[in-house]
């Protein structure tokens, strides 16, 4: 699909530089910001110029390395791990050609805090450990939408009602609130359901964990969501408020994305990706074992004519070892049942 | 230790037993002329322990080590002197071989491919022609006129310098036997791993078939029933017994045809430990009497002497690995442990390196291996072919009908493509994400701008993605990055390669500083790119790997689909077709229901690397993006 020539990643080939520069020898030269390299004789193979000899040219010159935050972009990034990037270094490379004349690549580093080499090397592992199963189904909010009006002033938010329901979800479907233990490689059944949810902080992705979630009321999941967004925020968590789970949600449905497929959170087994509410244009929807009387029901004018609804795609991430085809189905099919009649997840 | 270019561990023999040490002291003397007082005097005890004897004859130096009761034999051939020219497979079903006629004399020079000698088999009278190498021809093994030669004895000797030819002149039978196993094709399967081939003249040609390692964890089994009684024919993949592991009751399949000649475990052997001799396979039916009273000790005994590679049938160390067979079969995805050099030398000489066994430290491949290694003749395996065609018409069918393919060879791209693409994705932990983006007014601008462009200009939807790619590129620049070992590198260009469609594939050429030009300015870089790429005129430098990708596969009808990342690039954004639907209005009718409208809507999917973006940075890009999309007079800003 991508079809793009190995080459080397911004080669800074440019007329008034030879061929090929080393490494050190290209770096040293941005960082002294050294022009005129043809003032500096080459000692090395083939004429080639040498780390030393741009060392001795320097030293000769008394030359100092340019201030690296005098060429700092004036761009500030809007994201917000940028504000954490203590040590921020702009460099840059000559870079001719014609249609970028005379400007340059010029870009920042930013080193990596904890939380990044955690989810670096977390998600990677998972993705190479973990056979992802991906299964989507679309779920009618429509009731959870007024549900949530007629408890106002309590505010419970559509997030608080998919937590309730995944967590109802594994409580009737225990096959799915369960791990791959790698040492017997087997199924491990978790005892108790206690459900993640993604965080998004400044310092990057956490997930804060609602213990025992299926034994609490909308309330209480409300209340204790927020909180607990709020300490992840201010990264007050503490480790055992975040280590464990049984079983991720993410939802990034306030961005408005569709739908989307999250990574499983190792060694869980299973993430639910929650999409944005959007509002269609539906047919009264028939299940298979509607079709017997599929003639008699269509008859009907309001099953017949097209209504407005609002709908929600999740997707689930699943380990394939423990979720199989059919616990997947299950699951979903479970979810959407207590996410499409809200009314059955108060009691 | 030796220096010296070749190094085969022959035969190891745990538990240094006397019982043990004569048939050990025997084989040692076959191998080169060493004075038998030199062994005496060696006097093999357990006293040797842990101490190593290095033996220099002619040809080759031996040496003994004594580890741990263990002996280990190692013999150096002093190489570079001379190599075997063995009897080679002129037809697909030649056997053996009558010399007609030397075609060189002793000390004549030979040319890659140069006719050496005129062979009769039984059906003609040919030409070898040797390919390997051109050196001299230094000594004649087997003299004009000799009948009956077997496939890949050898023949005669060449050497690669001149000055050579002398010393190559003492070569004895014993060395060359050393080297005449090599083209024996020695197969490690799965099914069989440790089996040991040997032909005599005592036995007949055979295989010593160990009892295979069916689990990844088992050590020994019970051999609860042989599905194949002595005589019987073994079809390559038949199932020839069950055995019991630890875990359950496994179908052996043995990987190779021939004849069960001698079954050495009898049924209900519990605790046979992984290797150990089972039966024996014969590749001849009228071989199999032959094999009444053969023995397992036999085989042992025997093996030394034939200076055959056989695995002991006791436990196997670490050394007893490095067999010299040269040729193993690995699956495809194991590692190969090669030295640069082996690893040079193969490309040279256009060597597929992966079936080469390795005798180096934890069997890598070192340059020797290489050297050695002859390539499985190609005549053998259509012996076989022919072999199963004859015998089952069944089999025959699927024989042709595998053959219904063709093999196309890589192009470079594809190559470096591939190599690209699946690293991207065992490295970079992707996610994906999808938003639909309503189109109607950025269709209904492009429209009026077209329609003033005086020529100038034709833009494209894909135009105002790139555009607005690079708009949410600069407000969410974590998304314009590379993951690095210490650090996120994050960009503040903005260069897009961008996905063009010609007939000679799809290409992602580069459209430089994307965020500084405006729409009629990236439109006709894309032109110009695209022009070129259908002349297949991409300069290298309009190939180069920019700091994000937009792939588009709309025009093929795709409504969606996940792009892998283009690494050093942290996402990819897959951009699927328009569609039109109904979609519920904004506004209310009158007799209060509410109204449709039709909608053009636009399928995008951002393939993120999760080390650098999490889900809500990248999820807040396409929401940028869709902005962007949506209300295209704010790319105006």
């Amino acid at each position: 699909m991508n079809q793009i020539i190995g080459k080397r990643f911004f080669s800074s080939s440019s007329s008034s530089l030879p061929e090929y520069l080393f490494p050190s020898v290209r770096r040293l030269l941005s960082d002294y910001n050294i022009v005129n390299v043809s003032e500096i004789k080459p000692t090395g193979p083939q004429s080639r110029l040498l780390k030393g000899d741009i060392l001795s040219y320097i030293q000769s010159k008394n030359l100092k390395p340019i201030d690296s935050r005098t060429l700092q972009s004036s761009t500030t990034a809007s994201s917000t791990t940028t504000a954490t990037a203590t040590t921020s270094k702009v460099f840059q490379v000559d870079k001719e050609n014609e249609k970028r004349a005379g400007s340059t690549v010029k870009f920042e580093d930013i080193p990596h805090n904890n939380i990044r080499k955690v989810i670096a090397t977390k998600l990677t592992q998972s993705k190479h450990i973990i056979p992802h199963l991906y299964m989507t189904v679309e779920c009618d909010i429509s009731k959870v939408l007024s549900l949530r009006q007629k408890l106002l002033p309590l505010k419970v938010s559509v997030n608080d009602f998919v937590l309730r329901a995944v967590a109802l979800a594994l409580k009737d479907c225990p096959e799915a609130n369960a791990k791959w233990n790698e040492t017997t490689q087997e199924i491990q059944l978790n005892p108790t359901v206690d459900v993640s949810f993604a965080v998004s902080t400044d310092r990057g992705l956490i997930t804060p964990i609602i213990k025992n979630t299926n034994t609490k009321q909308l309330g209480d999941i409300s209340k204790e969501s927020k909180e607990l967004a709020i300490a992840a925020r201010d990264s007050k968590l503490k480790p055992e408020q975040f280590i464990g789970g049984t079983f991720s949600v993410s939802n990034l449905g306030m961005f408005g994305i569709t739908h989307f497929n999250a990574i499983i959170n190792y060694p869980q087994a299973g993430i639910l990706a929650i999409g944005t509410g959007r509002r269609v244009i539906k047919n009264q929807q028939f299940t298979t074992a509607d079709l017997d009387k599929l003639d008699s029901l269509l008859a009907t004018s309001e099953a017949a004519k097209p209504q407005i609804i609002d709908i929600m795609d999740v997707t689930l991430s699943g380990d394939n070892r423990v979720f199989t085809d059919e616990i997947a189905a299950k699951f979903l099919d479970t979810f959407k049942k207590y996410i499409s009649n809200p009314e059955s997840m108060l009691l | 230790m030796l220096k010296s270019n070749s190094l085969r561990v022959i035969k190891q023999i745990t538990s240094l037993e006397s019982k043990n040490v004569t048939p050990l002291i025997n084989s040692v003397r076959s191998f080169s002329t060493i004075s038998k007082q030199t062994i005496k005097n060696s006097n093999v005890s357990s006293k040797l322990n842990n101490t190593t004897m290095t033996i220099k004859s002619s040809n080759n130096i031996n040496q003994i080590s004594f580890t741990n009761n263990s002996v280990l034999l190692r013999f150096y051939s002093t190489k570079s002197k001379a190599k075997e020219i063995t009897m080679p497979a002129l037809s697909p079903t030649m056997e053996s071989g009558n010399i007609a006629k030397w075609k060189k004399k002793e000390g004549d020079k030979i040319e890659v491919g140069q006719a050496i000698a005129e062979i009769e088999t039984d059906k003609a009278t040919m030409d070898f022609e040797y390919e390997e190498q051109s050196g001299y021809l230094a000594k004649i093994l087997v003299p004009e006129g000799s009948k009956n030669i077997t496939v890949n004895t050898p023949i005669a000797l060449i050497v690669s310098k001149k000055e050579d030819i002398e010393s190559a002149k003492d070569y004895k039978g014993a060395s060359s036997t050393t080297t005449q196993e090599t083209p024996k094709v020695q197969t490690a399967t799965k099914e069989a791993p440790k089996k040991a081939a040997a032909s005599t003249k005592s036995w007949p040609k055979h295989t010593v078939v160990g009892l295979p390692a069916l689990s990844p964890t088992m050590e020994s089994g019970g051999l609860s029933k042989w599905v194949k009684k002595v005589g019987d024919k073994i079809s390559a993949g038949e199932v020839i017994a069950q055995v019991e592991t630890d875990k359950a009751t496994i179908d052996f399949e043995y990987q190779e045809s021939g004849f069960l000649a001698k079954i050495l475990v009898s049924e209900g052997t519990s605790g046979v430990s992984v290797d150990q001799p089972v039966c024996i396979v014969v590749p001849k039916k009228e071989d199999v009497d032959k094999f009444a009273d053969f023995t397992i000790e036999d085989g042992i005994q025997e093996e030394p002497a034939q200076e055959r590679p056989v695995e002991s049938t006791s436990t196997s160390t670490s050394t007893s690995s490095s067999s010299s067979s040269q040729h193993v079969e690995r699956s495809s995805g194991d590692r190969i442990f090669i030295s640069p050099a082996a690893k040079f030398t193969a490309k040279e000489k256009d060597i597929d390196y992966s079936n080469i066994a390795g005798t180096g430290p934890n069997n890598r491949i070192i340059k020797a291996d290489v050297l050695n290694y002859t390539p499985q003749p190609k005549q053998q395996q259509q012996v076989q072919t022919q072999q199963v065609a004859r015998e089952s018409p069944k089999q025959q069918q699927q024989v042709s009908t595998s053959q219904n393919y063709i093999d196309v060879p890589h192009s470079n791209i594809r190559r470096v493509t591939a190599k690209r693409l699946t690293e991207s994705k065992q490295t970079i932990p992707h996610y994906y994400l999808t938003m639909e983006c309503r189109v109607d007014k950025l269709l209904k601008m492009r429209t009026e701008l077209n329609s003033k462009s005086e020529n100038k200009f034709k833009l494209s939807i894909n135009d105002f993605i790139i555009k607005a790619a690079s708009a949410a590129l600069k407000d969410v620049p974590t998304v314009n990055s590379t993951w690095m070992a210490d650090a996120v590198r994050k960009y503040h260009n903005i260069d897009i390669n961008v996905a063009v469609n010609t007939e000679w594939g799809l290409f992602t050429p580069i459209v430089r500083d994307v965020d500084k030009r405006g729409l009629a300015s990236i439109s006709n870089s894309v032109k110009q790119l695209a022009e070129k790429a259908n002349a297949n005129k991409l300069t290298p430098q309009e190939f180069e790997t920019g700091t994000f990708t937009i792939s588009n596969l709309g025009m093929f009808g795709i409504k969606s689909f996940s792009a892998v990342i283009n690494p050093p690039q942290a996402a990819i954004l897959a951009v699927g077709t328009t569609e039109t639907r109904y979609v519920p209005g904004t506004a209310i009718t009158a007799d209060g229901q509410p109204n449709f409208e039709q909608a053009t809507i636009l399928n995008v999917t951002l393939s993120c690397d999760h080390r650098v973006i999490d889900g809500a940075i990248g999820a807040e890009w396409l929401q940028k993006f869709k902005d962007y999309m949506e209300n295209p007079l704010k790319l105006l800003l």
